[in-house]
């Protein structure tokens, strides 16, 4: 086997694997702090890909174009969160973890719609700007400076998060909403609020995720599915709420993915699906601590 | 400070008071004695807004507060130190006391080395994570946290209960020193002699009705009535 060839695959797989940490990390932060499993979330995501994808076009030929819509997809995709969680999912956080995933299961319906009203149904691309794309070439081995790219970017909002939930109030303070809300609310603080500032920074999470993607694969109705399906295993592995899980279950997805296309592609798609149920079967609560 | 009138609470379908009425003037110590079960917890939630009373009316520096949220009540200046402490086992006793203080810069008469002083434990633990504490440091942080929201008046939910005697004497101790720095306090208690040491009146709950109230004095000497609704 040719090694360069297998050090490219690995390293897109990395790659990929912080976009779907960066995704995940939003659903478990989401999870964590209100305890809404948001069946949504890979929706929002979806609304981040294709609003990248407006951006980049109606900016054409601008090179800054694509770094416009890094920034400016999330904050479309935030602004929808903000509007879903004080319109609506405000009003039901007493209500059993049942109707919630009934209500975020309704909402992702909905959003579903509106993409397909909005954007239709036909296959959009994103072309990277010029400085990202294409490969560096070291000897024989050929590597995408995209992956790179998103290889410095995921660690980044690793740390941002945990800067986040370790040094600022808000992070301090979800946190301890997380376990109590209740008592968070006796201290004076307003806990609806708080909740609001969590699920938008889960949405935004999505739409940067989703952002980021756009230059990598074809952006289509039905990217959502894909992707919230191994969200939820990526958070189920690491651990429900645990960033640092979602980062774990992230790199066994993607890079155990890499290793199946080596390996043996045509099954390669089961090889994720595998370690999950390996690590389940290990660790049923999950690789790090719930907070559940 | 705090007047309760005839208020009934229910949990869910369970009736659990019934035309509670107790009042507290500023400045004072005030015992709600009562065995397990009694309705002390209940009334102390009842006062934050935790649990509603579906009757009555309770008022609050002369303002009713039906209807306004437990956050709100906070900010107006009622604290809440639960009886099983509710820490935030993740966070350190630093970051406990940290988001309950409101503002950044700790105005208020009360910031973490003031805390730090009354339960100098807290200091040498203060990077600990809360769920790392003794059940007495926890107690400690729960009324350290309460008072990091630089409360007028402070509902203390059974602060001795399960502690070895030594530790009664330092939250007894304690209770008085906020008595001192102007603080009013509801205490609910089981432990008969701390609760009458610090307070200055007494109300005796039982099955959800108040059954007796009096001076210190005259619980101390009432023997009928402490047989009746207080010996185990």
């Amino acid at each position: 086997m040719d090694p360069s060839a297998v050090a490219s695959l690995l390293l897109v797989g990395l790659a990929r694997a912080m976009i779907l940490f960066i995704v995940a990390a939003g659903l478990t932060f989401v999870l964590g702090v209100l305890r809404v499993p948001n069946i949504a979330h890979g929706s929002l995501y979806m609304i981040g890909a294709f609003t990248a994808f407006t951006i980049a076009e109606v900016l054409g030929k601008n090179p800054a174009g694509f770094w416009i819509a890094l920034v400016v997809a999330p904050l479309v995709v935030a602004a929808v969160g903000l509007i879903i969680e004080r319109g609506l999912l405000s009003h039901l956080y007493q209500r059993e973890h049942l109707m919630l995933i009934l209500f975020t299961f309704g909402i992702m319906l909905i959003l579903n719609d509106m993409v397909k009203f909005v954007w239709g149904a036909d296959y959009r691309s994103v072309t990277p700007p010029e400085i990202l794309d294409g490969s560096f070439t070291l000897g024989d081995f050929a590597i995408p400076r995209y992956s790179i790219f998103l290889l410095i970017l995921g660690p980044l909002v690793a740390l941002g998060l945990w800067l986040l939930s370790n040094k600022t109030r808000l992070g301090k303070i979800s946190r301890a909403a997380a376990v109590d809300r209740e008592m968070v609310g006796v201290l004076g603080i307003n806990v609806s609020w708080v909740f609001a500032a969590a699920f938008v920074i889960g949405c935004l999470l999505a739409g940067l995720g989703g952002a980021l993607v756009a230059p990598t694969t074809s952006i289509s109705l039905g990217m959502d599915h894909t992707i919230i399906i191994e969200c939820f295993l990526i958070v189920t592995i690491g651990g429900l709420g645990n960033t640092w899980g979602a980062l774990i279950g992230a790199l066994l997805f993607g890079v155990s993915q890499s290793l199946g296309l080596l390996f043996l592609p045509q099954y390669a798609i089961v090889f994720p699906y595998a370690i999950v149920v390996i690590v389940l079967l290990l660790r049923p609560r999950g690789l790090l601590r719930s907070v559940w | 400070m705090l007047e309760v009138a005839d208020i009934d609470t229910y949990y869910g379908l369970s009736h659990i008071l019934f035309g509670v009425s107790l009042r507290v003037e500023r400045g004072e110590v005030v015992c709600l004695l009562g065995r397990n079960g009694a309705g002390k917890t209940t009334t102390m939630r009842s006062i934050m807004g935790l649990t509603p009373p579906r009757r009555g009316t309770i008022r609050f520096k002369g303002k009713p507060t039906a209807g306004v949220e437990p956050y709100l009540l906070a900010r107006q200046g009622i604290a809440y130190v639960p009886d099983n402490r509710r820490i935030f086992a993740e966070l350190t006793v630093g970051e406990n006391l940290e988001i309950a203080a409101r503002d950044a810069n700790q105005k208020g008469e009360w910031n973490q080395a003031r805390v730090f002083e009354l339960f100098p434990v807290l200091k040498e633990k203060r990077s600990r994570k809360g769920g790392h504490l003794s059940g007495g440091e926890q107690k400690m942080l729960a009324i350290g946290r309460a008072l990091m929201t630089n409360p007028d008046f402070i509902l203390l939910d059974e602060p001795m209960e399960g502690l070895a005697p030594l530790l009664v004497r330092a939250i007894e101790d304690q209770i008085l020193q906020l008595k001192a720095a102007g603080l009013t306090v509801l205490l609910a208690e089981q432990n008969i002699n701390s609760a009458l040491r610090v307070s200055n009146r007494g109300y005796v709950i039982d099955d959800g009705h108040i059954r007796y109230t009096a001076s210190v004095k005259e619980l101390w000497e009432n023997q009928e009535v402490r047989n009746k609704y207080l010996l185990v």
